[in-house]
């Protein structure tokens, strides 16, 4: 599989960039210029919340939970 | 391959996650010392008249000088025995230690809203041992679908003050 990094800059085999061959593509970037922070912030939320909630449901609803098993 | 940095970012932190899940359950066992129902004994779910759980209900045994109380629970089709017709009665501030069997199929014995909870398997006597903390009356729920009246299946466990333990209910 080639590496997609590579084929985005180099121009494909007709010789045209992107923008030539589909016009409504107004900027090129390589993947490693695409920076989704939207995304990212969405994930970094939901990371947050898995382990709030875990830490919610392991503490406080299983071992807050008294009386408990004791042996 | 080529993967983006972000990507290969959140797909660390999600390891990052799971070994964080793992390190508070161990924390839980080894730090906060949890417990849960190991294996005890097996039985034979035909003959528990020969057993202890043929005279269920609660008794008072003396363990390291201490007063302790035993609970010997059959879980029947659709009852704890006792539990259901009597609520069982143990004392506040007391180790209580449960042994809990089956005779005929799978129960649940679930102390509503408490992390006691075990299931009642023909043949296994489930053991634990807890303290009530306070005097109140708990509700016991089977959680194991054991048959039609599965859902009305329901017991009681009454805390009382140590001085109000009336003792001419337990058994020899
Ligand atoms: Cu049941």
């Amino acid at each position: 599989m080639p590496d997609e990094a590579s084929k985005s800059t180099n121009s494909n085999e007709s010789g045209k960039s992107w923008e030539e061959q589909d016009p409504d593509i107004v900027r090129e970037v390589t993947i490693d210029e695409y920076k989704p922070y939207g995304t990212l912030t969405l994930t970094l939320i939901y990371f947050a919340i898995v382990a709030l909630m875990w830490v919610f449901m392991y503490f406080v609803e299983f071992a807050g939970n008294a009386p408990s098993i004791i042996e | 391959m080529h993967i983006h940095k972000f990507e290969q970012f959140w797909i660390k932190l999600s390891f990052v996650l799971i070994a964080f899940f793992v390190a508070t359950v161990v924390y839980g066992f080894v730090a906060m010392d949890l417990k849960v129902i190991g294996d005890h004994a097996t039985i034979d779910p035909q003959n528990l008249a020969d057993t202890k759980f043929g005279n269920p209900g609660v008794r008072e045994v003396t363990r390291n000088g201490q007063t302790e109380y035993e609970v010997y629970v059959q879980t029947i089709q659709f009852a704890f025995n006792p539990g259901t017709a009597q609520p069982i009665e143990v004392p506040v501030d007391t180790r209580v230690t449960f042994y809990i069997t089956s005779p005929d199929v799978l129960h649940g014995f679930d102390v509503a809203g408490t992390n006691l909870n075990t299931m009642a398997i023909p043949g296994q006597v489930a053991k634990f041992t807890t303290i009530f903390p306070e005097v109140r009356e708990y509700g016991i729920v089977c959680n194991e679908y054991c048959g039609p009246a599965h859902h009305v299946m329901e017991g009681k466990i009454k805390v009382v003050p140590k001085s109000e333990f009336d003792k001419s209910n337990l058994v020899e």
